[in-house]
Parts: structure tokens; sequence; C-alpha cells
């Protein structure tokens, strides 16, 4: 039977993870000119990069939470759910372990890198150009694995989901959606970098389907009802703390 | 279970100690750990210099770098390893200490994870880089340094998010001994402290890179752990084991 409350707090952490991690990409700097020297050049100007990419692992790391508490919400004990379950809070923790690599490497390599390439002398700007690539380079390289073992948890619990039936299944359905276009993402971040005009359009996509199914999981989780054995206990503990003996 | 035999207070503990052999362990660890890393850290690894250049010259001249880096991430492995004995140690099987219990084993798992990265970069490439930058000649010596810079600035990326993940850890295991009071609480509120510092230090080295400003965590996280480590080992060396009670007969 599913963990209603520990449903509840995995609906929770999984909401407020997707709204930090959405609303820091309103004030994350860009440039609409699809170039290394044009984004670098706006990153340079920001005077929040830290702060904004420290909110950002914040929002992955409270997602990675949710997930792992996801698998006890969905208390499987035996069979092929449960191992599936098991390796998606595997995968779900190698991810969250890379997102810390992506943002430092994101939030304070690059941001240093850029920082030397802009107020470098002009026979030195070759120079920090190439080793501000070079940490981007890094970045799209962990970026796309930590998208691809996102993608991967999403897509074993989704099965697991689907499998088990604890929980209303298109559920699973949007969760599995949202794992193959990650796992999209990953390929296109590695084959054709971050700027690939691909990436935003699946991006979209991805928080459009994660917050849908996050939503519903939260209503599952908050409507679901009190399970038998739980109101036994709950009305023990209240005689237990009201009795003066 | 009847009612009458349900705990009224707390349904986190059936035992309200925690397991002896395990904390013994745990202290062992953290010391061996606490005091190699101290010795890495403070006593074999190089000095910095006034300049970055400086500095990079004085890792080019060290002979012991990885084996100094090597023993510093032994040092960390011994530390964390002693904080998940400690966890198992508490041994929490409900309750919401469970929770802090279950996310703090995760985060240390992850810090250990950053500090393996910031080893590799810190321990190999950086050594590497400094090399080829102090033997390269005169032509190549921007190109080369500019390399250096590179690695130095990953090696502050990576430092700044193990430590957040550092203090994350701490926090989370200081949770559970205050909430779960199976070792005495002033540890846990000393461990907490440590890794709020330990958050600080994140920010600053993201922020700033290695300079004096670090100076002032830095000596407040060593003060700090090393004051919870003994009190730790005290309360563990002073544990007196509860007597062994007979079986009743009619078992």
């Amino acid at each position: 039977m599913t963990d209603r409350n520990a449903l509840r707090l995995s609906g929770t952490l999984l909401l407020i993870g997707l709204v930090v991690y959405e609303a820091l990409q309103f004030p994350h700097p860009g440039s609409p000119t699809p170039t290394d020297q044009a984004q670098f050049a706006a990153y340079a100007m920001s005077s929040s990069w830290a702060a904004i990419h420290l909110g950002e692992f914040l929002g992955v790391a409270i997602t990675t939470a949710g997930l792992l508490v996801l698998f006890f919400a969905l208390n499987l004990s035996q069979g092929i759910p449960r191992w599936l379950g098991f390796f998606a809070a595997i995968s779900a923790g190698v991810a969250g372990a890379l997102a810390a690599v992506v943002y430092a490497v994101d939030g304070v390599a690059l941001k240093q890198a850029v920082d030397a390439w802009a107020s470098a002398p002009a026979a030195e700007q070759a120079t920090r150009f190439a080793s501000a690539e070079a940490i981007r380079w890094l970045e799209t390289g962990t970026r796309s694995y930590q998208e691809f073992t996102s993608g991967l948890a999403l897509v074993l619990f989704a099965t697991t989901i689907v499998w088990a039936a604890r929980i209303a299944r298109p559920i699973g359905y949007l969760m599995g959606l949202s794992g193959l276009l990650l796992v999209v993402m990953s390929w296109v971040a590695g084959t054709q970098g971050l700027g690939a005009s691909a990436r935003g359009v699946l991006f979209e996509i991805v928080i459009l389907s994660s917050a849908v199914w996050t939503i519903w999981l939260l209503v599952v989780a908050w409507r679901m009802k009190e399970p038998v054995e739980g109101v036994a206990r709950a009305i023990n503990d209240r005689i237990v703390s009201t009795n003066p003996y | 279970m009847s009612i009458a035999s349900r705990n009224p207070t707390s349904g986190a503990r059936t035992d309200p100690r925690a397991d002896g052999t395990l904390l013994r362990a745990s202290v062992t660890l953290l010391v061996v750990g606490w005091v190699l890393l101290f010795v890495t850290n403070e006593v074999l690894h190089p000095g910095g210099g006034a300049t970055f250049e400086a500095t990079f010259a004085n890792y080019a001249a060290s002979r012991d770098w990885a084996a100094v880096h090597l023993g510093e991430f032994a040092g960390k492995g011994l530390y964390f390893g002693g904080l998940l004995v400690l966890l198992f140690a508490l041994a929490v099987r409900e309750g919401p200490a469970r929770l802090s219990t279950f996310f703090g084993a995760i985060s240390a798992g992850v810090t250990l994870v950053l500090a393996g990265i910031l080893d590799a970069v810190d321990g190999v490439a950086l050594k590497q880089a400094v090399d080829a930058w102090a033997s390269a000649p005169a032509a190549q010596k921007a190109t080369s340094y500019a390399s250096v810079l590179t690695v130095r600035w990953l090696e502050w990326g990576t430092n700044s998010y193990q430590n957040f993940m550092w203090g994350l850890t701490l926090l989370l295991v200081a949770t559970t001994i205050v909430i779960t009071a199976r070792i005495t609480r002033p540890i846990g509120y000393l461990m907490g402290l440590s890794g709020l510092v330990w958050l600080v230090l994140g920010w600053l080295v993201g922020t700033r890179g290695f300079t004096s400003a670090n100076n002032l965590p830095q000596y407040a996280i060593f003060g700090l752990t090393t004051a919870w480590i003994i009190w730790l080992l005290v309360s563990a060396v002073l544990r007196k084991e509860p007597p062994v009670r007979a079986a009743p007969a009619s078992n």
C-alpha cells in the first residue's frame, strides 16, 4: 500500500524543486545571439551568477530528494517493480551528484574564466577565450550526462508507477515522457552543444510535462484517504496520549 | 501491538542509547580521518605564495604532491565513513529523524564523490599543469599559464560545492543527533554550527577563490570539528555498557 504521508512529502519536494529551478531561469543571464562570445559577455556582466547557480543546484537537490522519497512512498516490497524503483532511486542519486559537478563547473569555474576573458588585455584575449571555451565544453559534457541520468531515473520511476499501479498510471506516462525528452536533450547537448536551438524547445516541453505530473502527483497524494491501519494507529495514539495512567 | 505497550512519547526509539560498538568504530574513523586531513592539509601540503605565480611555483617544486592529495582523500574517506557509521550507531528506524538520517547518508556519499573529483583535479590535473608551465619555454609560458588557471578555477568550483555538501551533511547528521538524543545533544549543536561554517566557506570559495577571507571560517571549522570529535570520543570512552540481562526462566 502506498505511504500517503511519504507521497505528500515527495510531491511537495518535487513541486518546490521544480518551482525553484524554473524561477531561477528568469534572472539567468544570456544573450539572444547564440555565439559563445555573446553568451560569455552576458555572463561576465552578471553580478549574481554564483547565487543563481547555487539556487538552481538547490532546486535540483530538492527534486532529487523528492524522487528518493517517492521510492519509499511507493512502498514496493517485492518483484520487478521494487528493482525498477531501486535502480530509479540509484539513478536519481547519481544525477544529483552529477548536478553538483555541473554547478561547480558552470557556477564557479566558468564565471572565473569569462570574467578573466572580459577583463584581459587584447594580447591575452584569445588565450583567455580558449580557457573559457574549455570550461564550457566540460560543462557541456557533465550537463549531458547529468540530464541522461535524470532522464533514466524518470523513465525507471515511470515504468515502476505504470507497472505497480499504486498511483494513477497517467502520472507515470507523463513522467516517462519527461524522462525520454531529457535523454534526447542530453544527446543534443553531447553532440551539438548547449547552444543548439532544439534544446530550448525540448527544455520548455520537459518543464511543462514535469509541472503537470508533479501537480497531479501532489493532488493525488493530498486526496488520498488515510489507510485503515493508519486510522487505527492514530486512534491508539490519541487514547494513549489522553490516558492519565 | 496493544495500546498499553505503545510508547506514548516517541515512536522513534526502542533503545534510548546509541549502539556502543558502532559508536566506537565511528569515533575511531572520525579521529583517524580528521588527523590525516590535518596532517596532509596543514603540515605536508606545500604553502601558497604571495601571487598565483609564486603559489604555482611552490606546487611545481613539490615532489610528494600526488601522495599528499591521495592522503587527503583517504582522510576524507575515513571521516565520511565515520559519519555514516555514526548514523548506523544512532539506529533510527522511525519518525522524522529517519529522514534526516537517510538524507544525511546520501549527502555524505555525494560529498565524498565531490571530494574525489576535487582531489583528481587538484592532486593530478593541477600538478600536471603547473609542471608543464614551470618547464615551458618562454614563448609558451603564457599559454601554459592559462591552462593552469583553467584547472585552478575548476578546483575552486569543485571545492566550493564540496564544501556546500559537507555543510549540508553535517547539518543533517546534527539534526539526527539532536532529535534522537541518543548521544549528548551539544555534540549535535557543535556539529551543526560547523556545518553552517562549511556553507559560508563554500560561498567564499565560489565567489572569491582561495583568499585570506577563508582563514577565519577555516579556523572556526578546525576548532568546532576538533571539539565535537573529542567530545564524541570522550563520551564513547566513558560510556558504560548496560549489564546483560539474564533471560527469564520461562524462556
